[in-house]
């Protein structure tokens, strides 16, 4: 009954951002065919990846937990001189307590929301697809009704992205960020230059794969090419996403009462 | 470290159960992964909030001294998915929780196991299906 109660939020709420009865006739087959359903046997349709996807650290091959590949392109001094102030909690350089911009409850941004281990639900309409994050009650628009991105964007924490089926994988095409999200939760950081390319696939039914691009020469003398990351759908009773805000008030607490004694340091 | 080591059961069994990676949001770097414990006490506080669940208890060490101890776990949501509920745990109840205690000593922890008085264990899921 919860999972039915979602599924109408769910489309009652995206009907009043579409305002296209056509779309929700479209969509709801595809709704109760994947996100809400346990018949894992039935074969998935390639270009359909609506649902809820999770990552998993042990699903078999999966890419590194975190970051777009274990190696990153070299850095130019700029992003070097970036990328030597930050304190992360993962990664080469982890640290209990840090400078993490997450802890302010910055918003995480493209592309760092993928790598939570939080799940996000794929909303696929005619035009446009949908990604909901339960990280930070986070959305972003991939637009796939053939326009380019616009001239002179102004830069945003998610981008502007743009969308095509190259075969029966699905190319995400973002640009327009501004620099003030780290990239992963190592502290790599990226520039308002950056060009990222995600790659999506449903592998099978249960199963979607995502390989990273980030052009970005102002942060990288290469092209950093990711890992290829595993998502599972999220099917029956744990097909459930909550209202995952980042309190200010809540996380400066868990700071003081336990972020800081375990690191070490003194409370605020 | 040293001393909470030795004042609370090491659960050895424990490194084998539970040697799957927790992904926390925000890192486990002050936490030693490498040695787990378990610790048994009562319940003073059970915070169900974003973005992560704390459990606070009182233990006795083996002098009968009464050691406060805070513990971090998933996000409600994640717990959730692993079987969890905003009532799993109440103030007042006996737990036994395995936990990787921090590197600084101080009687903090990042929650691998929780078992209630009944025996029922809450875990913190990953891939199962």
């Amino acid at each position: 009954m919860r999972i039915r109660m979602m599924t109408i939020a769910w489309v009652a709420s995206l009907a009043a951002l579409l305002d296209s009865s056509v779309l929700i006739h479209a969509q709801m087959p595809s709704q109760q065919s994947s996100s809400a359903s346990n018949n894992s046997s039935a074969p998935a349709d390639p270009h359909d990846l609506s649902g809820m996807w999770e990552f998993f650290a042990n699903i078999p091959g999966q890419g590194i937990y975190a970051t777009p590949s274990k190696e990153h392109p070299p850095m130019t001094p700029w992003a070097k001189a970036k990328y030597d102030e930050a304190k992360p909690g993962y990664g080469p350089k982890a640290q209990g307590g840090g400078n993490d911009p997450i802890l302010k409850c910055n918003p995480t941004g493209i592309p760092r929301i993928l790598f939570f281990p939080q799940p996000f639900e794929i909303f696929q309409s005619p035009e446009r697809v949908f990604m909901f994050f339960e990280r930070d009650h986070a959305w972003r628009q991939i637009w796939t009704d053939g326009r380019t991105h616009p001239k002179d964007l102004e830069p945003t924490w998610m981008g502007d992205s743009i969308g095509k089926w190259d075969g029966d994988t699905f190319v995400v095409d973002t640009v327009g960020f501004n620099d003030k999200s780290w990239l992963d939760f190592y502290g790599d950081p990226h520039s308002e230059e950056m060009h990222l390319i995600e790659r999506y696939k449903r592998v099978d039914r249960n199963t979607m794969s995502l390989q990273l691009v980030v052009e970005d020469p102002k942060a990288y003398t290469a092209t950093w090419v990711g890992d290829i990351k595993s998502y599972k759908l999220l099917t029956g009773k744990k097909a459930y996403m909550e209202e995952l805000f980042c309190i200010p008030e809540e996380e400066d607490a868990f700071t003081n009462r336990i972020r800081m004694p375990a690191a070490g340091q003194s409370p605020k | 470290m040293k001393k909470y080591r030795l004042n609370f059961l090491i659960s050895v069994a424990a490194l084998v159960l539970i040697s799957v990676p927790v992904l926390a949001h925000h890192g486990n770097a002050s936490y030693d992964n490498d040695h787990p414990i378990t610790i048994k006490g009562t319940i003073t506080e059970f915070a169900w909030s974003n973005p992560h669940v704390q459990i606070y208890l009182d233990v006795k060490d083996d002098k009968g001294k009464v050691v406060h101890w805070s513990v971090e776990t998933l996000s409600p949501g994640k717990l959730v998915r692993a079987g969890w509920s905003k009532d799993s745990v109440k103030v007042a109840d006996q737990v036994s929780i395995t936990l990787i205690p921090a590197k600084s000593g101080a009687p903090v922890g990042f929650l691998h196991k929780l078992v209630l008085a009944n025996g029922e264990e809450l875990g913190l899921r990953e891939l199962e299906n």
